[in-house]
């Protein structure tokens, strides 16, 4: 038995078979068949395979309602998966609504407070200079930190906070000098001196 | 005077379905009744004849609780085979008879022919039979999926979890096995 070159004609023999075929389709299957041996004989041994498969009916009818009986009622089974939905749901947005309330705010959602804090040696931090911000911790400690901050926002009035900003700024624009060479036995220090001023004004030198 | 019966009217698989949802059970009847012997045949073909009565009315229960969704891309009866495919596949792989592979394994097909096979009187018959139970477990799965059930490839793909190239690629070298066996 050999195949016929009309592959699209051979892809549609089951469908053919089946009564499945559009009209036109039927018609070029029909056609086609009615001149090619290998495609008839095709079609005849596709029915052989249908034909050999027992042909009876499974399922009797007590069987159908056995089947039917097991099924769960749609109503029942919406409203389950639609309340467990609806719960999911809410319960997405509910989180999602509350972090974004907190990113939008800087609120510390644990303690419930602001708690927006700015630390000037933070400027440092981004150079991976921990010691020197320590050591600005230090001297705020004494209460004689000129020109480093480390303060709740929420507690200055509007005028403080225009200070600080000014403060800060006027930090990025002091002259840079050579007090690395005067401190040059501690050089992070020495760094961080260079930045707040000349470090006399808050007490930090004779520490070196 | 005879009681005349009201016409029969033969709904689509999706309007028994909408019916269904609106609380008519004739309606899951109705389509129990269309799907139920083509179920049963489709999973015998894999090799569970005989828990498949268990994995078809498993396979329509799971059906009509998951019906929302079925959006009428492929037709009902693709959707209830896949379903019973898969059960099938979870099934195996939870009793561990198998290893545990997406694919139906070689030895799936029923080789042990029961009373209705004595039937088959038909040497040729017997023969072709033969023939497609020599078939590799995917072969045989998409040629009887397309001969024996009428699929198209597209649905034959979604059923088996392949493409519908693949699918047809399966179907003719099937077909060219099962020639070459009667030819022998």
């Amino acid at each position: 038995m050999n195949d016929c070159i009309n592959v699209k004609i051979r892809d549609l023999l089951p469908t053919y078979l089946h009564g499945k075929c559009d009209d036109e389709q039927e018609e070029m299957v029909a056609t086609h068949i009615a001149d090619c041996a290998d495609c008839t004989a095709e079609l005849e041994l596709l029915r052989s395979v249908v034909n050999s498969r027992p042909i009876h009916s499974y399922v009797s009818p007590e069987d159908i309602r056995s089947v039917v009986a097991a099924i769960p009622t749609y109503k029942a089974v919406s409203r389950n998966n639609w309340a467990r939905f609806r719960n999911a749901a809410a319960i997405l947005i509910a989180g999602i609504g509350i972090t974004t309330f907190a990113l939008s705010k800087d609120v510390d959602i644990w303690r419930g407070s602001s708690k927006t804090t700015v630390v000037a040696g933070s400027q440092l931090d981004s150079n991976g200079d921990s010691f020197a911000r320590g050591r600005a911790e230090s001297a705020l400690s004494r209460g004689d930190a000129a020109g480093v901050a480390l303060v709740n926002v929420t507690s200055l009035s509007s005028a403080q906070i225009e200070d600080m900003m000014n403060d800060l700024q006027d930090f990025e624009l002091l002259p840079e000098g050579d007090l690395a060479s005067s401190y040059s036995f501690d050089p992070m220090a020495a760094e961080y001196l260079e930045m707040i001023g000349t470090g006399d004004d808050i007490g930090i030198a004779e520490e070196f | 005077m005879g009681v005349i019966s009201p016409p029969q009217i033969d709904f689509s698989d999706l309007e028994l379905i909408r019916k269904w949802q609106s609380g008519d059970n004739a309606a899951a009847s109705r389509l129990v009744e269309r799907h139920a012997d083509p179920l049963v045949r489709f999973v015998s073909s894999l090799g569970e004849r005989e828990g498949a009565f268990e994995l078809m009315q498993d396979t329509f229960v799971r059906a009509f609780g998951a019906i929302d969704g079925f959006r009428g891309e492929s037709s009902f009866r693709t959707w209830l085979f896949t379903i019973a495919r898969r059960l099938i596949l979870d099934r195996r792989r939870a009793e561990k008879r198998r290893p545990a592979t997406e694919a139906l394994e070689e030895g799936d097909v029923v080789t042990q022919f029961d009373a209705l096979d004595t039937l088959l009187a038909d040497e040729a018959m017997m023969r072709v039979r033969a023939a497609v139970d020599s078939l590799s477990a995917k072969q045989r799965e998409v040629f009887l999926l397309r001969v024996e059930q009428g699929l198209s490839f597209k649905e034959i793909a979604a059923v088996v979890d392949s493409t519908e190239g693949a699918t047809r690629v399966h179907y003719h070298n099937a077909l060219r096995s099962v020639k070459d066996y009667l030819n022998e």
